[in-house]
């Protein structure tokens, strides 16, 4: 594990711990977080200028691009239809939507097509209960977590595939963490990657629900 | 939020463009590096202070340890099947 990875970790860790000891406004938090973000993506788009503009093969840039979206797209369907049957299996109580094998597979890709954009996927699905709406909102944000905590801990050769873990996130919050881990190219990929998944959740989302 | 990610990473673009010097590129990865930690010390910072929009009366249904692993489930099989789907697409390289 590489120092910095470690480093990263322990300023994660540091943080939720001033946020759960300290008592601080989640939306001050969220302000100041979203100003941070600006400025850390103006530092990124200068950083990537010269990959813009040097990209020579945009053909096969489009095309990683495209197996790099279908990928998190199908991985986050599959996950979802695993999850919703293995809560089946685990015997959840039936008011909870998660005894029915059809209902429960329906229920975990609505909360796995989100792709890491909590916002909205807990918005939506609270419209069908507050629990879905919990369920849409805290994995959405764990699988946000996890690109956090895990992509600066992939190896080099998993890099490139590693930007599908962060799903619709990879445009804004996992941006620089990918940028710092994976280098310019990764990082116009994953904005590339990102935005086209943000654009597609708000379409597919009340479809599923 | 979006427009000012758009605009945010749209001015640093076109700054990157207009100024082609190596140096102002160091800097910007100099100040990525100090800024990275403060962004993941207010991530933590407020996924620690969230407090969860969960009702009792949803709670008294379930144990602890069962919503967790619902919420683990889904959350760790989408984002390690994503990858994987990437690793067979795109094989195992980096830049």
């Amino acid at each position: 594990m590489s120092k910095q990875a470690i480093t990263l970790i322990l300023t994660f860790s540091l943080g939720f711990a001033v946020g759960k000891c300290w008592n601080v406004e989640i939306s001050t938090l969220r302000l100041w977080l979203e100003y941070l973000l600006y400025l850390l993506m103006f530092f990124i788009g200068i950083s990537i200028s010269d990959e813009i503009f040097k990209l020579r093969n945009v053909s096969e840039f489009l095309s990683e691009l495209l197996r790099l979206t279908t990928s998190t797209l199908l991985g986050s369907v599959l996950g979802g239809v695993l999850a919703g049957a293995i809560a089946v299996l685990s015997g959840y109580p039936a008011e909870l939507g998660f005894s029915d094998p059809a209902l429960a597979m329906r229920y975990g890709v609505a909360v796995s097509i989100g792709m890491g954009w909590y916002t909205i996927t807990g918005a939506v699905l609270s419209m069908r209960g507050a629990f879905l709406g919990f369920l849409g909102f805290t994995s959405n944000l764990s699988r946000e977590l996890i690109t956090y905590l895990l992509y600066p801990l992939l190896p080099e050769k998993l890099r490139v595939s590693g930007i599908s873990m962060g799903g619709a996130t990879t445009m804004d919050t996992t941006l620089p963490v990918i940028h710092k881990f994976g280098g310019p190219k990764a990082s116009l990929l994953s904005f590339a990657h990102g935005l086209i998944l943000t654009l597609l959740v708000p379409i597919i989302l009340p479809v599923i629900v | 939020m979006s427009v000012g990610i758009y605009l945010s990473i749209a001015a640093g673009l076109a700054l990157g463009w207009l100024i082609k010097e190596r140096r102002l590129r160091k800097y910007s990865e100099a100040c990525l590096s100090v800024l990275i930690y403060s962004l993941v010390f207010l991530v933590g910072a407020s996924s620690g202070s969230i407090e969860l929009p969960l009702t009792s009366s949803t709670y008294s249904a379930l144990t602890t340890t069962k919503i967790a692993f619902l919420v683990g489930t889904l959350a760790t099989l989408p984002t390690f099947l994503s990858m994987l789907l990437a690793v067979v697409l795109l094989g195992m390289r980096h830049e």
